[in-house]
């Protein structure tokens, strides 16, 4: 955790002046960065650890990042999308990070339900642009002992990378509904990526348990978590031994995992922590398999246990963790607990806060007839006419700032910058320290809403080396056709009256100032109808 | 950045930032509605008492009090810490621990909170905690946070149900509570002009500065035709800009010599001095402290729990010697965890999910210079389903007595519902 000064009021290094900063030599963005406290920390569980294995890389001036604005990842046309009926509206707006041209144009062409299969069957979608965009990255497919080689030569790179990748997935794959569904269970399955270790262990997670998952089946998905080194690192199960085996990831499997916290006893905890002595991983530097996990059968409790009602026989080895896996996920007692839990959490990502216990019981059944299924689980979720009757959710900061990035050509330019205004909006991934994820949750997200006012200002402000396409609002056209073409861009036709009364009164105070003309294009990325959907 | 073109608006910019905001705060008070069940006060008038500012801090992951104030004369906890216990202060090692009644004291890391302890502003509570069983962080949280255990109904917090149902101390407040944090606490939930603020020193809109709170007046209002909550926040936000402009974080220069280390933690408690300071109404400030859940080597002597409470502790100091023994403030602060720890230590010398635990209250009413304990003892058959140290004093019994006593509020049952506190002498 680093030091700050900047609670002291020393706001010449915030957001106001990024653009400055961004083209300077002595970029003091990497000094502000260093010393900014980590917003998200600073309210959960910070673990002190880390040092100089946290996200210093950010802060290299390493050559990854960009000299100049890369053109936009996606060469779709510039056009406006097209407005679509509430209908469809409503389905992209929650099956992607933000409408665009593209995904407006698809979902018109295929209606509801085809679209919605289009990006179920994410592995068929064209993403060629994104692919070509990372296929310059040369550590995404690093293995541990690999990143920790670099990590440990104060080379920074990987972890860069995996950010970076991170947001230009999120912001330009055109397999929009997937990466919804890492961001969900990269909340799910929540990692810190500031813990001791987790910049060489969470990249791989990501890679290997995350994303091959996210739209694949829950028990598989599950397991593979379970089996994470990352994860078994940031619930410290790797020391667990089996004289006083460790409860933290034992409890948070059943707790938050699984099952949910009323349907268990802390000897039930004591159990499962017995299961799970000796899952742990290879610490061996030399071994090719650093990093990886590691069964340690010497520090496993072989004797019988008993966990929720279920016996395990002893002797069972690696197995007990093994079988408290499928207990949780399969087991026709057990099973349902979990379809409850992570029906009700689909429900609230697809169709809103506090669904309706007969859409999570929906989803729950889906769940137990297909053996967990999450494609399954999400067309349940997306029933067109319980949508309909949705109400509105709010996005997530991290969810906003995609949404405005994808809402015109645009880049994500220098990832460190990118990073910090991510942190400035308490949002960045990766950097939640409890196990519970990102909350998503109306009444945490829907106050402070400077941060947000702040990036749409920042994203509307022409200068050489900004990376948002502002040509649209720059001609010399009417106020009328200006707010057509806001309205079209950011809305998707459906605007609300009071928030375009406000921008035309905001222009018509100075009709003629092109500056006030994008400021108003700001506001307009902050008002209250480009922060639901 | 160039073409600072300013705008040219004079009929915006007559109409000042203050007029700008009781109009949008008056509607914004109009939109904020509460339960039914709370009693009706007039917000029309200030109440005009010597009501201390309530500054509540929260430990989040467990912090171990078994760490946080020693319980030395317990043979038990040393045989059940071998390698986490922090040594008696009669034992000769440079990590005593700072003896405070015989029974207890401060750990190496703690040892800065002596002066306030001697001073009598600080009073320990020990054995305390919430009686619910949950050993779930974010169940105990939110037990906790909302003054009463597993009740669905009940969503808002026991500080903002006590903002709620007491005027405010100004009437002229522009806000009344901040949560020093990305999301509202759920301590100060349905307080009334109550607002997250992730960080006091930075509340300035980008771009031109001219044209800064011209632009925050027309996205607040356009705010005011959405859904709720972003209509009360967007009203609550132009509310807190004004606010801490009005505040010099920058010069701000702590009484009493008083040195706040440069940490989340530190600044957050700097910040909140300079606030209170400020006499601007506020009423109340939560803040956040994370990293407690030790379940990996712990290390009370030099690693992870030593960092945690060396910052708590120089922190809390500091906050002591800028406000409270040379500011002549009115201010209290409070200072909880979810739950304590396991008494005995586990494989990976951390210590798991527990029960009974420690609280911190200072000020110059509280009855400090003790430690408050109905002590349960940590031997095998004393212990919390055989594991924790019990809770004997129910933490709103501390709570509830400084709402009273010192927050001005004669009526508990609101902040603190089926529950009926015994008051236990901690205000003077």
């Amino acid at each position: 955790m680093h030091a700050s000064e900047s609670a002291t009021g020393d706001h010449t290094t915030t957001i106001q002046n990024l653009p400055e900063m961004e083209s300077s030599p002595d970029n003091p963005i990497n000094q502000e960065y260093e010393e900014s406290p980590n917003r998200i920390a600073a309210g959960f569980f910070t673990p002190t650890m880390a040092g100089g294995l946290a996200l210093a890389g950010l802060l290299a001036k390493s050559g990854c990042a960009p000299n100049g604005p890369p053109p936009p990842i996606d060469p779709y046309p510039d056009d406006a999308p097209i407005q679509l009926s509430p209908e469809l509206r409503r389905l992209v707006n929650r099956v992607t990070y933000g409408i665009n041209a593209r995904e407006a144009q698809l979902a018109s062409t295929m209606g509801f339900q085809a679209y919605l299969e289009f990006q179920l069957a994410y592995e068929s979608i064209d993403d060629s642009a994104l692919e070509n965009a990372l296929s310059g990255f040369s550590t995404l497919n690093l293995s541990p002992r690999e990143r920790a080689i670099q990590i440990f030569d104060d080379n920074q790179t990987s972890v860069v990378e995996f950010i970076h990748a991170t947001f230009l997935r999120s912001a330009y794959s055109t397999r929009q509904l997937h990466q919804r569904m890492v961001g969900f269970w990269t909340d799910h399955f929540n990692i810190y990526l500031e813990k001791e270790a987790e910049d060489i262990l969470k990249p791989v997670d990501d890679q290997e348990v995350i994303r091959p998952n996210a739209l694949g089946s829950f028990p598989a998905l599950l397991s593979a978590s379970a089996h994470s080194p990352a994860m078994l690192q940031y619930l410290d199960s790797v020391g667990s031994q089996k004289e006083a085996p460790n409860e933290n990831y034992p409890r948070e499997l059943m707790e938050l995992h699984t099952i949910g916290p009323d349907s268990f006893t802390q000897q039930d905890v004591k159990e499962v922590a017995r299961c799970f002595t000796g899952w742990s991983l290879n610490v061996d530097f030399d071994s090719p398999d650093l990093g990886r996990f590691l069964f340690r059968p010497e520090w496993h409790d072989n004797g019988a246990k008993q966990v929720l009602g279920k016996d395990i026989p002893a002797g069972g080895g690696q197995q007990d963790g093994e079988i408290v896996i499928q207990i949780l996920t399969t087991d026709p007692d057990i099973a349902p607990l979990t379809a409850q839990l992570v029906g009700r959490k689909i429900a609230v990502q697809f169709w809103g806060y506090d669904p309706p216990q007969s859409l999570v019981d929906s989803i729950a059944a889906t769940y137990l007839s297909t053996g967990g299924d999450i494609r399954a689980m999400i067309r349940t979720a997306l029933e067109p006419t319980m949508l309909m009757q949705a109400p509105m959710k709010l996005k997530r900061p991290y969810h906003y700032a995609m949404g405005a990035l994808r809402s015109r050509p645009s880049s994500i330019g220098n990832p460190e910058i990118f990073s910090f205004i991510l942190r400035l909006l308490a949002h960045h991934p990766y950097l939640w320290p409890a196990p519970n994820g990102y909350p998503d949750a109306l009444g945490y997200w829907g106050g402070f809403l400077l941060t947000r006012w702040s990036y749409g200002a920042y994203l509307a402000i022409p200068d050489e080396s900004k990376l948002f396409n502002l040509d649209p609002f720059v001609e010399p056209i009417t106020v009328d056709e200006l707010l057509l073409r806001i309205n079209a861009w950011f809305f998707n036709g459906a605007i609300a009256p009071e928030t375009e009364a406000e921008l035309r009164a905001y222009i018509e105070a100075a009709p003629d100032q092109p500056f006030r003309r994008l400021e108003a294009v700001g506001m307009a990325l902050g008002s209250p109808d480009f922060q639901w959907y | 950045m160039h073409d600072k073109n300013k705008c040219g608006c004079e009929e915006y910019r007559s109409l000042s930032r203050r007029q700008f905001l009781s109009r949008s705060l008056t509607s914004a008070a109009a939109l904020a509605s509460a339960p039914a069940w709370l009693p009706r006060v007039s917000f029309a008038e200030s109440e005009n008492s010597a009501r201390d500012v309530m500054v509540s801090v929260f430990l989040r992951g467990g912090g171990d009090g078994l760490s946080l104030c020693v319980p030395h004369g317990e043979d038990a906890y040393y045989d059940a810490r071998p390698n986490l216990a922090i040594p008696r202060p009669d034992s000769g090692s440079p990590n005593a621990a700072t003896d405070l009644d015989g029974f207890f004291g401060f750990a190496p890391a703690m040892a800065s909170l002596a002066p306030a302890f001697n001073a009598g502003d600080l009073l320990v509570v020990h054995a305390t905690g919430s009686q619910d069983e949950t050993r779930s962080h974010f169940d105990a949280m939110k037990f906790m946070e909302v003054g009463k255990p597993r009740d669905a109904s009940l969503a808002t917090g026991w500080l903002g149900r006590h903002l709620l149902t007491v005027a405010p101390v100004d009437a002229s407040a522009l806000m009344r509570a901040i949560g020093i944090s990305p999301g509202l606490q759920q301590t100060l939930v349905g307080a009334p002009l109550a607002l997250p603020v992730p960080e006091p020193s930075e509340f300035t809109i980008f771009g031109d500065d001219g044209s800064a709170d011209e632009r925050v007046a027309a996205l607040t209002s356009m705010y005011q035709a959405t859904e709720e909550p972003l209509a009360t926040s967007a009203a609550n936000t132009a509310a807190v800009v004004a606010l801490l402009d009005a505040i010099d974080f920058e010069g701000y220069v702590p009484a009493g010599g008083a040195e706040y280390p440069a940490t989340e933690f530190g600044m957050a408690l700097k910040s909140t001095a300079a606030l209170i300071k400020a006499d601007l109404g506020l009423e109340a400030v939560a803040i956040d402290k994370g990293g407690w859940d030790t379940h990996d080597d712990q290390d009370p002597l030099g690693g992870q729990m030593f960092g945690l409470m060396s910052d708590l502790a120089a922190a809390l100091e500091a906050f002591h010697l800028d406000l409270i023994a040379n500011g002549n403030r009115n201010v209290v602060l409070t200072c909880k965890s979810e739950f304590g720890r396991n008494v005995r230590q586990n494989a990976s010398l951390g210590t798991d999910h527990g029960h009974g635990n420690v609280m911190f209250a200072m000020g110059q009413r509280i009855a400090g210079g003790t430690v408050l304990t109905n002590w349960p003892g940590l031997a095998d058959g004393q212990l919390y389903e055989g594991q924790d140290l019990d809770v004997t004093i129910d933490y709103r019994d501390i709570l509830a007595e400084i709402v009273q006593n010192l927050l001005d509020n004669n009526d508990l049952s609101f902040a603190f519902p089926d529950y009926t506190p015994t008051f236990r002498g901690v205000t003077t």
